[in-house]
């Protein structure tokens, strides 16, 4: 089922957190709202779910070109994880994920054992089949997550919308489960949208990126496309760290496009720096310089066997040049 | 301390146990001075007080103390005079007592659901939304508890009485004793029901003493919600609805069941509050013998120097408020541990 926000405005007080904001997810689309902290993607995901209403007159949602602005909530059939996940915690994991199934009207509602069936085949799914008697606060983080997940989908909802999916787990835990959502989604096929502030998730995770900013979306595409070609300063900088180069206009350069001692730039601009600090990052270093010609410090990336051939090492002066300098039009500087 | 369920016993045990850095080097002998302090005191405050009641309520015996709730009907006519007057004003005595007794519980029996439902109502209110005015709100709930309770009686004298703040309006309310309800049968009109009793206004009824009941004991029930709710939030609510339940199913399967407990306890504290008030109905009862509770009475066999039947009224409130305590204990244990098990639940991933 295809999502499309039109016009969306939302104001909590003084505070517009949502900009005249439209939107459109294709069916079967893995979509990322990705944005700093005050940027309205919560409250962008929460109006699709009808958990907020949009601003009195301002714009509409569609789910399939059907308007549901006047379906509540609970109408509206779309899954929804939660960021600290909010499980029943007075039940055990499978009467949580039993609790939408048991909901329903009595006439939609499926027999006893239908219910236990599918959940059952969801706790397998989720991988905590030997799990299903256990109250949430007996899990690991990560495994509320999924109950989460499990819960969400028992409903069979036509939309899984995902608020800051991974926000509350551990970096090992958070990479493992997003490959695992990863291939959910490419099994079930259901359109869905998740909230994140982490550049890295967004991009790997899904099919297309809105990136957000103080209440409007700057740039949506690919991963591939915003990445490749930031619309803005702001989707450059946010997407990963970008160096500022001063001179007539702002140029900004990410650090593994900056060339130590190099041939690649030598056609181009140098300038002369000194290594200040060389960090271990695993396959590559990080490299902080100082500029000599400039008051600024610059971060470089450069493959370990580049830093061994080349003998890096502090205190040592370099001449740089860059690959790839990006410019914005009206971005002068003051 | 421990937890005697199995419900969340390490949760309590390691708010209990005071780490070994913050205990004090050789404090042996301040606490056995407090501790002894503490023991003295209660003893002589609380312990010897409810001891002495139990001891004058059974002076005379136990056949006097039954006495005092129950005289059994006997013929008078061949008793002699003295007599007769001796055994009539008994009989009279004892039903009066009883009939305080039914009027307490009558009274509490329509308070405390009234406070359940308000407070109930309060607590969601201030801790499920935000508006303009929430803290002077949440300072309202418990305005009742800063006012003496013979103002807030006053009060309703003031509005509802017969020289009244708005005029004498409440005292043409008239209203049926719900205890007189009879059938009649559908002969005589549409509603087949009728009611014998029926009461003249609101001050110096027992209508009157419900209303100032219930604005003595409103705080209870909200305040001991309070903490609970605002500690959960809205999320379990909202994951509830986007699951398709209804606001009631999510009030019941979701909400209820993790409020029961601080909830009974609210329940509880506003029942023991509601037997024992004096003050405020005192006020709107008007001394009338029908409009005693059961505080009241005690005060009237005191005042007529009948100490045995007062303290042997005084027993049974006695008992209601052991019994309450005890009640509270396992209620208390109950409900701290569902809101240490949200805390520790919110603060662990």
């Amino acid at each position: 089922m295809s999502i499309e926000v039109k016009n969306i405005t939302k104001t909590f007080g003084t505070f517009k957190a949502l900009d005249n904001v439209s939107l459109k997810i294709e069916t079967g689309e893995l979509h990322a709202l990705l944005g700093p902290s005050g940027s309205g993607k919560t409250t962008l995901l929460r109006i699709i779910a009808g958990l907020e209403l949009a601003d009195q007159g301002q714009g509409e949602v569609l789910f399939n070109d059907q308007i549901v602005d006047g379906q509540h909530v609970s109408q509206r059939k779309v899954g929804f994880v939660f960021q600290h996940y909010a499980l029943f915690r007075h039940m055990t994991v499978a009467e949580n994920i039993a609790f939408g199934l048991k909901a329903r009207p009595r006439a939609q509602r499926p027999p006893r054992a239908e219910i236990k069936d599918r959940v059952a085949r969801l706790l397998e799914m989720v991988q905590l089949a030997n799990l299903a008697h256990r109250m949430p606060s007996q899990l690991s983080g990560g495994q509320r997550q999924r109950v989460a997940l499990a819960r969400a989908l028992a409903v069979e909802p036509k939309v899984l919308l995902l608020d800051e999916p991974f926000g509350a787990l551990d970096a090992k835990v958070r990479r493992e489960l997003r490959k695992w959502v990863r291939k959910l989604h490419e099994d079930i096929g259901i359109t869905s949208v998740f909230v994140t502030h982490d550049q890295e998730e967004a991009l790997e995770l899904a099919d297309r990126v809105s990136i957000m900013n103080q209440g409007q979306i700057e740039q949506l595409g690919s991963p591939e496309q915003v990445y490749e070609n930031p619309a803005s300063p702001f989707v450059l900088k946010f997407l990963g760290n970008v160096n500022l180069f001063h001179g007539r206009q702002k140029s900004y350069v990410r650090p593994h496009d900056v060339v130590i001692n190099g041939i690649e730039g030598a056609g181009g601009e140098s300038f002369p720096a000194e290594i200040e600090h060389i960090g271990f990052g695993g396959p590559v270093v990080n490299i902080t310089l100082r500029r000599l010609d400039h008051d600024s410090t610059i971060e470089a990336i450069v493959p370990r066997e580049q830093q061994k051939t080349l003998g890096l090492h502090r205190g040592q002066k370099v001449s740089l040049s860059v690959r790839d300098p990006r410019v914005f039009e009206n971005d002068y500087e003051i | 301390m421990s937890a005697p369920g199995a419900a969340a016993p390490t949760a309590l045990a390691d708010a209990n146990e005071i780490p070994a850095h913050l205990r004090h080097p050789g404090s042996a002998v301040a606490k056995w001075v407090f501790v002894g302090l503490t023991v003295l005191f209660l003893t002589a405050m609380i312990i010897l007080p409810a001891a002495n009641i139990f001891r004058q309520a059974f002076a005379k015996g136990v056949g006097a103390y039954v006495q005092t709730f129950y005289v059994a009907e006997k013929d008078t006519a061949q008793m002699e005079r003295k007599e007769r007057r001796k055994y009539n004003l008994e009989f009279s005595q004892a039903r009066k007592t009883r009939d305080a007794i039914g009027l307490t519980v009558t009274v509490a029996a329509v308070v405390v659901p009234l406070n359940l439902v308000f407070g109930l109502a309060a607590a969601w209110a201030v801790t499920k939304f935000r508006f303009r005015g929430r803290t002077l709100f949440v300072s309202l709930i418990d305005l009742p508890f800063a006012v003496s309770p013979v103002v807030a009686g006053l009060v309703f004298i003031l509005i509802l009485g017969r020289v009244g703040f708005f005029g004498d309006w409440a005292t043409n309310i008239y209203w049926p004793a719900p205890t007189s309800i009879q059938w009649h049968g559908f002969a005589e009109s549409w509603n087949p029901f009728g009611f014998s009793t029926w009461h003249q206004g609101v001050i110096f009824t027992p209508l009157g003493i419900v209303l100032a009941s219930a604005f003595v004991t409103f705080p209870f029930v909200a305040r001991a919600l309070i903490p609970l709710m605002d500690s959960q939030g809205t999320d379990q609510e909202q994951a509830a609805l986007t699951l398709g339940a209804s606001g009631l199913r999510t009030f019941f399967k979701v909400t209820l069941p993790q409020i029961k407990w601080a909830l009974l306890y609210g329940v509880i504290l506003c029942l023991a509050r509601c037997f024992g008030e004096f003050g405020a109905v005192s006020v709107v009862s008007g001394s009338t013998d029908p409009n005693d509770t059961m505080p009241l009475r005690i005060e009237k066999l005191w005042q007529e120097y009948n100490t045995q039947a007062a303290f042997s009224v005084a027993s049974l409130l006695a008992v209601v408020s052991v019994l309450t305590l005890l009640l509270k204990i396992v209620i208390e244990k109950r409900a701290a541990a569902q809101l240490s098990e949200k805390k520790k639940e919110v603060a662990e991933p």
